[in-house]
């Protein structure tokens, strides 16, 4: 029973996970770099919801409405002024870059902000619904819920607009797309924008299940989504819906079934036996499957 | 004319460098001789070399191959560790303990690199954060996990040093200054040649190297585990001189962060950058901290700083002095066009 328990528990925090990868994902697979900045966004998207709370008692969902455009807005202002100047260098340019956007983000919030860690506390946030034997607390079915949202329309997206399909070609292959008539600079602008808003609504979602504070970027979460990443394959958003299932559920299993501080060990033991063992990551071995 | 000059200048640089390497490390080495009371110099001097070899260790894999680890600290503190216990339980010296140290860490080089180097992208890089992250923890905990006293976990190691004379702090700063020369002559050497170039060749076109049978993944895993070998070396100089090791200061974040900005801000990639960025962040830090409250000011600095150079100067202090004078660029950017 606690197993089941576990598992169902892991697909709540799976909706957060996935959420914060998606945008990595994304940028990854358009402009094949790392936005180690991803995290920055998700804890400043955490600092805005935060005082959107705070001032005007937004509940931390609705103020999703409001950050991923704001941080849509950021991403394409960091793509315009920086990264599209690395784009064409060795990747080591762009890690680099990205990780001092990183500090900063992250100095700049411990700096100006202070480094207190906070929460929001929405009405709900104690209330817990029955089903059977499970109990499951509201925030994280919201929190879920919103990530399944958010999943279905990017795939849609992706899939059914032209922009969305000018995303994925510029995934495909770059020169192709010059070649086809779509505008490289401006489609990277708006992935760069879109991944950012992603993980601005990740950063808000976030809000309502965990406390945060400045120092959160480089460690924990960060790998977490880079683990989701690699497991998922880089580039596919269903796969990264499934590796962030799978990490969710990891991580439960070790603290419903051993130690609750190796949480974090598991995440890097994860990345590790994936890098080993099926590099291609979910996506890979599904496709494997299918030509087999 | 000018060829002969140019084949002469060749071997003068080479010359001309080794000399400056040896003049840094005898004039440190010295001070303590020449003004035995000279205690604060003695400590900054020691911090100079100190970040002078994790920079010039962590630019071997970073700057030479490319592959940016952001986890250079697990190698650090690994070898501080090693120093600490193996003084707290065996009683060994660390001078006997630094080589062993060194060979430990680059095993887990090794051991972290085979996976990750092998593929392509940005595999090492991700997988480096989580060897930070997990190299930590697993210091932390690792009394809890074994059900030992061994590393003391988050209270950390104290290394009561008796009367060994290992732990005087002129003697240790004299086998930094040692260390400092076996490290800027290895990275010499390695620039300069056959290993240097196969690592240079996989930085600008991997598949190119590899066609030219170049053994990509296996130089990699290598100067991956030479610059853990120099990085946890400078963890036992550390242990013998602060006598007291905690997984927060060895393994922690700002560590990291100073391995990835000194060469950077130095000057990726090349010989010297490395020193010019340890000088200029072991001042940094000495002064701001007595200079500012925040402490969250340096780590904003550094991150415009890292942004500031890689658009505008990606060679750091080695691009910006090598801009002067031709001796000088001769001197600090040998080779033309390359990182």
């Amino acid at each position: 029973m606690r197993l089941i328990e576990a598992l169902i528990s892991a697909l709540m925090v799976a909706g957060l996970y996935a959420t914060m990868s998606y945008g990595l994902a994304l940028i990854y697979g358009v402009m094949k770099i790392i936005n180690l900045a991803n995290a920055g966004s998700m804890m400043l998207a955490s600092f805005a919801t935060f005082f959107l709370w705070q001032t005007f008692g937004l509940d931390p969902l609705a103020a999703v409405l409001i950050v991923a455009p704001l941080f849509f807005v950021v991403g394409a202002v960091i793509e315009a002024f920086l990264v599209r100047r690395v784009v064409n260098e060795k990747p080591v340019i762009s890690l680099l870059l990205l990780f001092g956007v990183l500090l900063v983000m992250q100095a700049g919030a411990s700096f100006f902000l202070g480094g207190d860690v906070r929460s929001v506390r929405p009405v709900y946030i104690q209330e817990v619904v029955h089903f059977g034997d499970v109990t499951l607390a509201y925030n994280r079915i919201f929190v879920f819920l919103a990530g399944l949202i958010i999943l279905v329309a990017l795939e849609l997206f992706l899939r059914n607009t032209f922009l969305g399909r000018a995303i994925r070609a510029l995934a495909q292959d770059r020169d192709a797309c010059r070649l086809a008539g779509i505008d490289v600079r401006r489609v990277s602008m708006i992935a760069f924008g879109l991944g950012t808003a992603l993980a601005g609504a990740a950063g808000a979602l976030l809000t309502a299940v965990f406390p945060f504070d400045p120092s959160n970027p480089y460690g924990v979460l960060q790998l977490k989504s880079f683990t989701i990443i690699v497991l998922g394959g880089l580039e596919s958003i269903p796969g990264v819906a499934a590796a962030a299932f799978v990490l969710a559920a990891a991580e439960n299993l070790t603290v419903t079934l051993s130690k609750p501080q190796l949480e974090n060990l598991v995440s890097f033991l994860l990345l590790v036996v994936v890098l080993v063992v099926m590099p291609g990551g979910l996506a890979a071995l599904i496709r494997r499957r299918r030509i087999a | 004319m000018t060829r002969l000059l140019s084949r002469f200048s060749k071997r003068a640089l080479v010359i001309a460098q080794i000399v400056i390497v040896f003049a840094i490390a005898i004039t440190i080495a010295l001070i303590p001789t020449i003004d035995e009371r000279s205690f604060n110099l003695q400590r900054i001097a020691f911090f100079v070399l100190w970040y002078a070899i994790l920079a010039s260790s962590w630019n071997i894999i970073g700057g030479y191959a490319g592959q940016i680890s952001f986890g250079h600290a697990a190698f650090l503190g690994l070898g501080a560790y090693v120093t600490g216990i193996l003084w707290s339980e065996l009683h060994w010296s660390p001078l006997v303990s630094l080589p062993i140290a060194g060979a430990i860490a680059a095993a887990y080089g090794v051991i972290v690199g085979i996976p990750t180097l092998r593929l392509r992208g940005p595999y090492f890089a991700i997988a480096t954060i989580g060897v930070g992250e997990a190299t930590r923890l697993f210091f932390v905990n690792f009394d809890d996990i074994f059900g030992v006293t061994l590393t003391r976990g988050v209270t950390g190691l104290s290394l009561s040093p008796g009367r060994e004379e290992m732990f005087d702090p002129v003697n240790v700063l004299r086998l930094t200054a040692v260390v400092f020369v076996v490290v800027m002559l290895a990275t010499m050497w390695i620039r300069a040649g056959r290993f240097g170039l196969g690592l240079f060749a996989i930085n600008m076109d991997r598949d190119a190297a590899e066609t030219a049978g170049v053994p990509t993944a296996r130089l990699q895993v290598l100067a991956l585990a030479v610059s853990a070998f120099f990085a946890a070396s400078a963890g036992s100089l550390y242990a013998a001189r602060q006598q007291f090791l905690d997984p927060a200061s060895m393994f922690g974040f700002d560590k990291s962060i100073a391995l990835v900005l000194m060469p950077v801000v130095g000057g990726i990639g090349t010989v010297w950058g490395p020193v010019f960025g340890a000088i200029l962040y072991s001042t940094v830090q000495d002064q701001i901290t007595s200079i500012v409250r925040n402490p969250y000011l340096p780590a904003l600095i550094y991150g415009l700083l890292l942004i500031v150079i890689v658009i505008f100067e990606p060679l750091g202090i080695a691009g910006l002095l090598g801009r002067s004078t031709k001796y000088v660029r001769m001197l600090v950017l040998p080779r033309d066009g390359e990182p």
